[in-house]
């Protein structure tokens, strides 16, 4: 299996998760080489950090969030 | 004028007592309408019941009342009983007596309530709208729709002012998974009259968005109301056909309206239907978490069995050239004896190829000289047959047209014959031809 190269933010979030699924798969392969497994962990370890991004808010985000929802607390 | 004059008070007792004691008026069910319930401030429920033609014109109106002293064990008993608030709008089977005050005119009371008799209209309308639904092939479109992606973009059609929108968003963005939602409402009545028209409306402008992975529709917890304009055609087709998968949380513990038939998901309260939307979220983060782990756990084994070769390798690597030596050594042994031996085997055939080539130099002589003298005494057979030879010793060949003559059988008187002889060729033509006696 060819390495996918389109960067990761273009995938729509099943797709990553497929990609993720082929590669997991790809792995399990007793033909696995060192080589490959590189650069699938690397995709891989992409993916899983996209998709993560994707489900949930970093700190800063959280924090405005939160603070929209007690306008009296933020505008102490 | 010699009629009789009463007061009227004398006239209002008399209608009074009329209507106390006319037949089929006090203690009677009857089936009404109700429009316009109120309480007031000293806890009497008033309203109007209808009875309505089948244009909607009124057929018959009137003013009725229940008594503090009754309404508050006769509305939680039908509430109870059919889930509904007694308001406005809904069809009731209620027992009516009759009085006409002197000063505050008649009076309709109701003293009692049959709600299963509402129950069962609720319920016939709600069948009459899933029944139509399911006819015309709709009903279950928007249950069987997945969601594109993961939901999180969601729509919310709520009353902007009501707690559960305010609940719902709380427990939504408080989530212990700091999943990303967002959240954008459109703002509608979820009460009354307009509930109906004005979600309708919200859901259009939702879809015109087209920008949202599910919609919401969710109404303030706390107190019950009535959810009869949930119970509307218009808006279940509305819901049943929509294009992203529809939460309702509009209902309370124990009723459900027409539309948690419809939708993809319902759920009890605001905060039941954030719950499910953290819900899906988890699933997904709980997939890539053992997704990651796969690959971390592969990628471990794989390295590890590639570490476990080289290691192998490494502690071999000493002994190799030990080993290597010991077996060239044993190879050379091996070679040289078996060199010892194709010496000997060399010497024999050299020995015997010498017998073979001096007895093969002697027969080839004796051969060839037998051979000469074969051929001497063939030729000298052949000379003494040939043609040429015989011709010398005086014989001759007589020919008839190429043919040699045996016979005088071969030729006929006149006929041109040629003569070979040693020396030439004779021609002569046949004279006369006479057998042998």
């Amino acid at each position: 299996m060819d390495i996918s190269t389109v960067p990761v933010d273009q995938l729509s979030y099943n797709q990553a998760i497929e990609e993720l699924q082929q590669i997991v798969a790809e792995m399990q392969d007793a033909n696995c080489d060192v080589d490959n497994l590189t650069a699938y962990t690397r995709r891989a370890a992409a993916l899983i950090t996209e998709c993560r991004r994707r489900l949930t808010l970093a700190d800063d985000e959280l924090q405005q969030i939160l603070a929209t929802l007690n306008p009296e607390q933020s505008a102490e | 004028m010699d009629t009789e004059q009463i007061t009227l008070q004398e006239y209002c007792k008399r209608l009074s007592q009329a209507v106390a004691t006319a037949e089929g008026v006090q203690n009677v069910w009857v089936v009404a309408e109700l429009s316009d319930v109120r309480t007031n401030a000293s806890g009497h429920c008033y309203m109007e019941l209808i009875q309505k033609n089948e244009d909607g014109s009124d057929l018959a109106k009137i003013r009725a009342v229940i008594w503090r002293s009754a309404y508050a064990r006769l509305s939680a008993k039908f509430t109870a009983e059919t889930g509904q608030t007694f308001s406005t709008g809904l069809k009731v089977c209620v027992m009516l007596t009759a009085s006409l005050h002197p000063v505050y005119g008649l009076s309709v009371v109701i003293a009692d309530i049959d709600a299963s008799f509402t129950l069962g209209d609720v319920i016939r309308r709600r069948k009459e709208i899933i029944d139509r639904l399911r006819s015309e092939g709709i009903l279950d479109i928007n249950k069987s729709i997945q969601f594109a992606d993961v939901p999180q973009r969601v729509a919310v059609i709520s009353s902007a002012t009501a707690a559960g929108y305010g609940d719902f968003v709380n427990q939504l963005y408080r989530n212990a998974y700091r999943l990303r939602f967002d959240v954008k409402l459109f703002p509608a009545m979820m009460q009354g009259e307009s509930t109906a028209p004005t979600v309708i409306e919200a859901l259009n402008r939702v879809e015109a968005e087209d920008a949202w992975d599910c919609v919401v529709i969710i109404r303030g917890g706390g107190a019950t109301s009535d959810l009869l304009a949930f119970d509307n055609y218009d808006l279940a087709a509305k819901v049943a056909q929509f294009p992203v998968p529809v939460i309702v949380g509009i209902g309370h513990e124990r009723d459900v309206t027409v539309l948690d038939d419809i939708a993809a998901y319902r759920v009890k309260t605001p905060t039941a239907a954030a719950e499910l939307l953290i819900g899906f979220g988890k699933a997904m983060l709980d997939r890539i978490d053992s997704l990651a782990s796969s690959v971390v756990n592969m990628a471990l084994g794989v390295i590890s069995a590639y570490r476990e070769q080289l290691a192998h390798y490494q502690s071999t690597l000493p002994l190799l050239p030990v080993a290597a030596v010991r077996d060239a050594e044993n190879r050379l042994v091996r070679l040289s004896s078996s060199v010892a031996s194709v010496k000997t085997a060399i010497e024999a055939r050299r020995t015997k190829i010498a017998t073979l080539i001096s007895s093969l130099t002697l027969s080839s002589a004796h051969v060839l000289s037998r051979r000469k003298s074969e051929i001497d005494s063939v030729a000298a057979l052949l000379d003494a047959l040939s043609p040429e030879a015989t011709l010398r010793r005086g014989y001759s060949i007589t020919r008839i047209n190429g043919r040699a003559v045996t016979s005088i059988d071969d030729v006929a008187q006149g006929a041109k014959v040629t003569t070979i002889v040693a020396d030439g060729v004779i021609s002569s033509t046949v004279d006369s031809i006479n057998a042998n006696k």
